[in-house]
């Protein structure tokens, strides 16, 4: 980037007849490009999200959805859902599914990332193998996952059996099991995409900044922790964020999985916001629901662009 | 220098996160976005019509008997087309829910009975109360079963066929330990004790985390004297401990938790347990899955009183412009003898006491004695909701994380006021 700005040469300004008319043009027809994505946003973001919010104000449910006459409730909804007697619970179940599957999804990640880039044969391979783990449809996975921890025929439970742990233990069906459970089925599936971002950042490290250091006698481990970390500082904090929402509102692999059981040992969210809508018909307190499973990332993303801001301005 | 590219890529990133993220979390609950449906063609005024049928009916005898008996009504009335979709039984609640919001909902629908209020309070149901009086069979159909079709007094649709659950049992392994099927409670825990063994268990059912756990359960409550309107009662509480106690007993695996009424079947045809509680929907299955496995039905082992879950499908014909043509349809379809075959296809008993399946057997005989027995889900429109209310209960026993007692307070606490006013 910093090579192509510099060999632009500075282009002297024209003076024609007709300027001043393509100096507005510029400025007011450009917009026109960024018409469609305007509209994509207008209908597919903004629209949603504005029906959402006017859905969660008023007591919408089966009676009133289709023949009309819902009442204005204000916040009710939001207040009605946040003291629901299973809102906490569900809280911290999400929250532990999100860090516990992002801290390990990224730190394995990274290990795979650092092995894949030294760059022997068949690492290209090896990586698009990998990758399949993230192309899987989440049923698919989920499904396997299902077997995997199933107590008479689970091949975890096999596994064991060669170490001499015998054990009938229905991992999926104990509600001290199944969180940890869903959670390392989940780390599996994420780890590629933490992968594949944390490699994709350290192949963007000029080599030279290494050949440099190590001309200067820098060791191997000082080379990573003075070059490699904060030079990957960006992509890992775009890589937990990216992973923070993706994983804060999974859906279908716990709801393959458990649905949420037993006894509610895994009942996310997005299972409650899913509940509500399609289950119970309770639109009104469905659509407050899922603006609270959305402000929470929308928070943390906003911390973390006021953050960057600041770390940009300071430099 | 070098250092501001990662930056500004993972600033673009961060901004592609946000997007990401709102886009996924509103698609989750925005109802419509599809265009309307083309509803330009004559209505009800003897043109050419096309009607749009949804089913739950899996792929297999159940199906195929359904689209024999459409393709007989379209040649007999070729002015009617009939397009069949499946849409899985899961989906089927969010699908009308979403098609309504774009008007593009079918014209006639099969649907589980219990849902049908549901529905009808949504308000998407044609009301068919006058054109059916006028129909006048409605006599030939259970009380029970019209009732689970009407909301408010008014009459949304007809019970097609229905179901009940009842005790399979494997004759060889019943036999190898001198063993007649149970007709107590006592007899049933102590049978599927004696009955489990190496590779086996005792007993199955299914207490995974929907609904379908409570309709296996709920007749083990009726047994105990109890219901679903008073869970802290101490037959509730027994009926609960019961089934908890058949699974610390090892006679029930544990996996049940996690086993839907299908599952449960495969397991009792792969000779992994010697007993389930199961439906007549389950009958065709595991004589094609296991032709050489030697079963038989009997009634639900009985405690205080003798109970079974009533089940079933109902059509429900959708407020709109082929009201009519769907009506015509529907009642076509309920003729006796083209009721017979598709409750024969699809394994459940017909409604209509007129009906007498041709190859009725032993498992048809213990289900249609069951229904005597048998009773609805008639716990209003919030059942969905009140149901999985009970599921956590029923699961943290089982699981051991609460005590059946506890678990039942909880449950009663969340289903009082979602139970129907009394008057």
């Amino acid at each position: 980037m910093t090579s192509i700005a510099s060999a632009r040469r500075p282009v002297p300004a024209p003076r024609r007849a007709g300027a001043g008319l393509r100096r507005r043009w510029l400025s007011t027809g450009r917009y026109v490009f960024v018409l469609p994505a305007l509209l994509y946003l207008v209908l597919f973001m903004f629209y949603p999200l504005v029906y959402t919010f006017d859905l969660s104000i008023f007591n919408v449910n089966a009676a009133n959805f289709f023949r009309g006459g819902a009442e204005f409730v204000g916040f009710d909804n939001y207040v009605t859902y946040l003291t629901s007697p299973t809102f906490l619970s569900s809280l911290a179940v999400t929250l532990v599914f999100t860090i516990g599957s992002l801290l390990f999804q990224h730190a394995i990640g990274w290990a795979f990332a650092l092995f894949f880039n030294r760059g022997f044969a068949l690492s290209g391979l090896l990586r698009a193998i990998l990758m399949v783990v993230w192309v899987l449809p989440a049923v698919v996975s989920a499904s396997l996952w299902r077997w995997i921890y199933s107590g008479s025929f689970g091949l975890l439970n096999a596994v064991l059996a060669w170490f001499g742990i015998h054990t009938t233990q229905a991992w999926l069906v104990d509600p001290h099991t199944a969180l940890a459970a869903v959670v390392l089925a989940n780390i599996w599936v994420g780890v590629p995409f933490h992968m594949l971002l944390v490699y994709a950042g350290l192949q963007g490290i000029p080599a030279t900044l290494y050949e440099a250091s190590s001309i200067d006698g820098a060791s191997r481990l000082q080379r990573f922790w003075s070059i490699t970390v904060p030079l990957m500082r960006p992509v890992v904090i775009t890589a937990l964020l990216l992973g923070f929402v993706h994983t804060f509102k999974a859906f279908d692999i716990i709801y393959v999985m458990t649905a949420g059981g037993p006894a509610g040992a895994t009942n996310v969210l997005s299972i409650s916001v899913y509940q509500l809508s399609f289950d119970y018909f309770k639109l009104g307190e469905g659509s407050a629901a899922a603006n609270v499973l959305l402000v929470i990332p929308l928070l943390l993303s906003i911390v973390y662009l006021a953050l960057r801001r600041r770390e940009e301005t300071a430099l | 220098m070098s250092t501001a590219r990662p930056r500004r890529i993972g600033a673009r990133l961060a901004a592609a996160a946000l997007t990401a993220g709102l886009a996924a979390a509103l698609a989750a609950c925005a109802p419509g976005g599809g265009g309307a449906a083309p509803k330009d063609e004559p209505s009800d005024s003897g043109g050419p019509v096309t009607l749009t049928w949804w089913d739950y009916y899996q792929p297999g005898p159940g199906s195929d008997a359904l689209t024999k008996l459409l393709d007989e009504y379209h040649a007999q009335h070729p002015n009617v087309t009939i397009k069949r979709q499946f849409i899985a039984y899961a989906d089927l609640k969010k699908n009308l829910l979403q098609s309504a919001g774009a008007s593009a909902l079918p014209d006639i629908v099969v649907i589980n009975s219990p849902d049908h209020q549901q529905f009808a309070e949504l308000g998407i149901a044609a009301d068919l109360t006058d054109q059916l009086k006028k129909w006048g069979q409605l006599d030939k159909y259970p009380k029970g079963a019209v009732a689970s079709a009407s909301y408010d007094g008014k009459i949304y649709g007809l019970p097609i066929t229905l179901n009940d659950l009842a005790l399979f049992y494997n004759k060889d392994m019943l036999a190898a330990q001198g063993l007649k099927p149970p007709t107590t409670w006592d007899e049933l825990q102590s049978d599927a004790k004696a009955l489990t063994g190496d590779g086996h268990y005792g007993f199955a059912y299914s207490a995974i985390n929907n609904q379908q756990a409570v309709f296996q359960w709920l007749p083990t409550l009726w047994q105990a004297g109890g219901d679903l309107t008073d869970l802290t009662s101490k037959d509730a509480q027994r009926a609960l401990e019961f089934w908890a106690a058949l699974m610390s007993d090892g006679s029930v695996s544990k996996e049940a938790l996690n086993w839907d009424q299908t599952q449960v079947g495969v397991e009792f045809a792969q000779g992994r347990t010697a007993m389930m509680i199961n439906g007549p929907w389950m009958a065709p299955t595991i004589t094609s899955q296991a032709p050489d496995l030697d079963w038989g039905v009997a009634p639900l082992p009985s405690d205080k009183e003798k109970a079974s879950a009533l089940g079933g499908e109902n059509y429900m014909i959708i407020d709109g412009p082929h009201e009519k043509a769907a009506f015509d349809l529907m009642t076509w379809m309920q003729d006796p003898k083209r009721l017979a075959e598709l409750a024969e296809g699809t394994g459940s008993l017909p409604t209509r006491s007129d009906v007498t399946l041709p190859h009725a057997d032993d498992t048809t005989k213990v289900f249609t004695d069951q229904l005597k027995v048998a009773r609805p889900r008639a716990y209003g429109s919030n059942y969905a909701q009140i149901a999985d209310a009970v599921v956590v209960a029923i699961q943290s026993t089982l699981s051991g994380s609460s005590s059946a007692k506890d678990a039942l307070a909880t449950a009663a606490q969340a289903v009082g006021p979602l139970l129907p006013k009394k008057n």
